[in-house]
């Protein structure tokens, strides 16, 4: 068995007067565009503007408040987990925290999607995690768990298992941080490769690095031209 | 007069809430329930083995670890009403009637809720503090990212190795407890083994059985899904993880003994309607 792939593949990203933030607070009101597609997308934006609520939407993790987000057409808002998991599969998602399961090893935790969604041979699963393993320099502490390495170890193990299934959109929220300095150089070589050769097409990142961004950047969606404005003070108003 | 009525009302409203705050609890452990079994059937992309591991792990840390603790209680338990009641059968005259008293005791009663108690004190407490951690260190966003689904995964497995930990467990309580207690109670009475066994062999009833099995399936259900629920509720920080915890012992405690208190209620009163009483 080669590597599954998902008959999916994501032709249309919109957003439809969609309506999101963290709790109670509305950072962004009335989101309707179309998501720019085969591209390294910038997501930019103030402090605090929203900007990984965003990217957990696009990525399918958090439903809206209001609104639709349609992929190739479809509201996505309206699926069940199951049903969005054709897309789900074509999404990689690395995010700040990252997420590593602390009770499995760092090779343990770039193998769990693989295996569990057994879409391809052990040797094949191995061979993919040795490669990412080896690329971000994780190897030689592939049977450790997260705790016991270091953070920017942690860190570049998340941002590795982002691209283990071999998906066809990256979604990266704050990559570069806490990741070693070389190792930024290594996923831009990654996605640069990935888009060569591999399934890769559409990119989103939201980051403040502007080192890591410089001459890597193909478009920018900036999330500040639809924060809701703070409502002015009761005196003001009058 | 307004002041008066509503201060009168005032405990009916508040055991009205509770009792609505139950029911919904209830709802929402239910349907936790249905989803994770819905979550496994129906997610085709999820291989067996990963499945078959945290089950096997499940059993491993709920059932097999806990054996000592559960063969010192069972010794424990069964000594002790072996003495107790042997003691009090022989003034009244009746020690012919110590397997139906013992069954009665450790199979029906006490083994399963004892069984029950321990899971809850090692492994309930377990699986919602590591559940809530997973949720604060956003394991579980990191999860559904990968196109797991927690229930599933996570969920469904602990609710699988659970009951099946809880099932063997009372089994191994009642074994233990009948036969052990027996030998460690053989001190403070005569009894032979030959002639306490074939009183056992002659009080066992496939109602025994039921009982068994209907209390320790629902029990073991119980204490994980409760439990899972909880961690689940952890939502941003750490200080939450220890009162879902204590929530989680606390609620499995009440549901556990509630259901087997209900079970043993209705089978009397069915056993009391066989006798034609009501």
């Amino acid at each position: 068995m080669s590597l599954y792939i998902s008959p999916q593949v994501i032709d249309t990203l919109a957003m439809d007067n969609l309506w999101f933030g963290f709790d109670d607070n509305i950072f962004i009101k009335g989101l309707t565009c179309e998501l720019p597609l085969n591209k390294v997308v910038h997501v930019k934006g103030g402090r605090g503007v929203g900007k990984s609520a965003f990217l957990r939407v696009l990525a399918g993790l958090e439903i809206p408040k209001k609104g639709s987000y349609y992929l190739n057409d479809i509201d996505s808002t309206q699926l069940s987990f199951e049903e969005f998991l054709e897309f789900r599969m074509l999404i990689g998602y690395g995010f700040d925290y990252g997420g590593l399961i602390h009770n499995m090893t760092i090779k343990d935790n770039l193998t769990l999607p693989l295996r569990y969604h057994n879409v391809a041979d052990l040797w094949l699963i191995e061979e993919r995690v040795e490669f990412l393993l080896r690329k971000f320099d994780l190897w030689q502490v592939r049977n450790e768990r997260p705790a016991f390495i270091p953070g920017s170890m942690r860190k570049e193990a998340c941002v590795a298992r982002t691209f283990i299934m071999e998906p066809e959109m990256i979604i990266l929220d704050s990559p570069t941080v806490g990741m070693h300095k070389h190792n930024l150089k290594t996923l831009k070589e990654l996605i640069a490769e990935k888009r060569t050769e591999g399934n890769l097409k559409h990119i989103f990142i939201a980051s403040d690095n502007e080192e890591f961004l410089e001459g890597f950047v193909e478009e920018e969606f900036d999330l500040d031209k639809y924060l809701v404005p703070a409502s002015p003070p009761e005196e003001e108003a009058a | 007069m307004g002041v008066i009525a509503s201060k009168i009302w005032e405990p009916v409203d508040n055991i009205g809430r509770k009792v609505l705050q139950i029911i919904e609890y209830t709802k929402q452990v239910l349907l936790m329930v249905y989803l994770s079994i819905r979550a496994a059937i129906f997610d085709q992309a999820q291989g067996m083995r990963d499945i078959i591991r945290v089950v096997s792990m499940q059993i491993y840390f709920t059932g097999f670890q806990a054996m000592a603790l559960i063969t010192t209680l069972a010794l424990a338990t069964g000594s002790i009403v072996i003495m107790q009641s042997s003691a009090q059968l022989s003034i009244l005259g009746g020690s012919d009637m110590i397997g139906k008293l013992m069954l009665i005791i450790i199979v029906r009663e006490v083994g399963p809720l004892l069984t029950a108690l321990i899971v809850i004190a090692r492994s309930g407490t377990a699986v919602a503090s590591e559940l809530g951690n997973m949720r604060v260190n956003k394991e579980v966003t990191a999860l559904e990212s990968m196109g797991i689904n927690p229930l599933s995964y996570i969920v469904f497995p602990r609710l699988v190795g659970g009951i099946i930990s809880v099932l063997c467990l009372a089994f191994y309580f009642s074994v233990i407890a009948l036969i052990g207690g027996f030998f460690v109670s053989r001190l403070t009475h005569d009894m032979s083994f030959a002639y306490y066994t074939a009183s056992l062999a002659s009080a066992f009833e496939v109602n025994d059985v039921y009982m068994f099995l209907l209390k320790n399936t629902f029990s073991g259900m119980i204490i994980f899904v409760v439990c899972c629920y909880q961690g689940f509720q952890v939502e941003k920080s750490p200080h939450e993880v220890p009162q879902a915890t204590t929530k989680a012992v606390v609620n499995s405690i009440i549901y556990v003994v509630g259901f087997n208190l209900l079970v043993t209620t209705l089978f009397y009163l069915k056993n009391l309607m066989d006798l034609g009483v009501l």
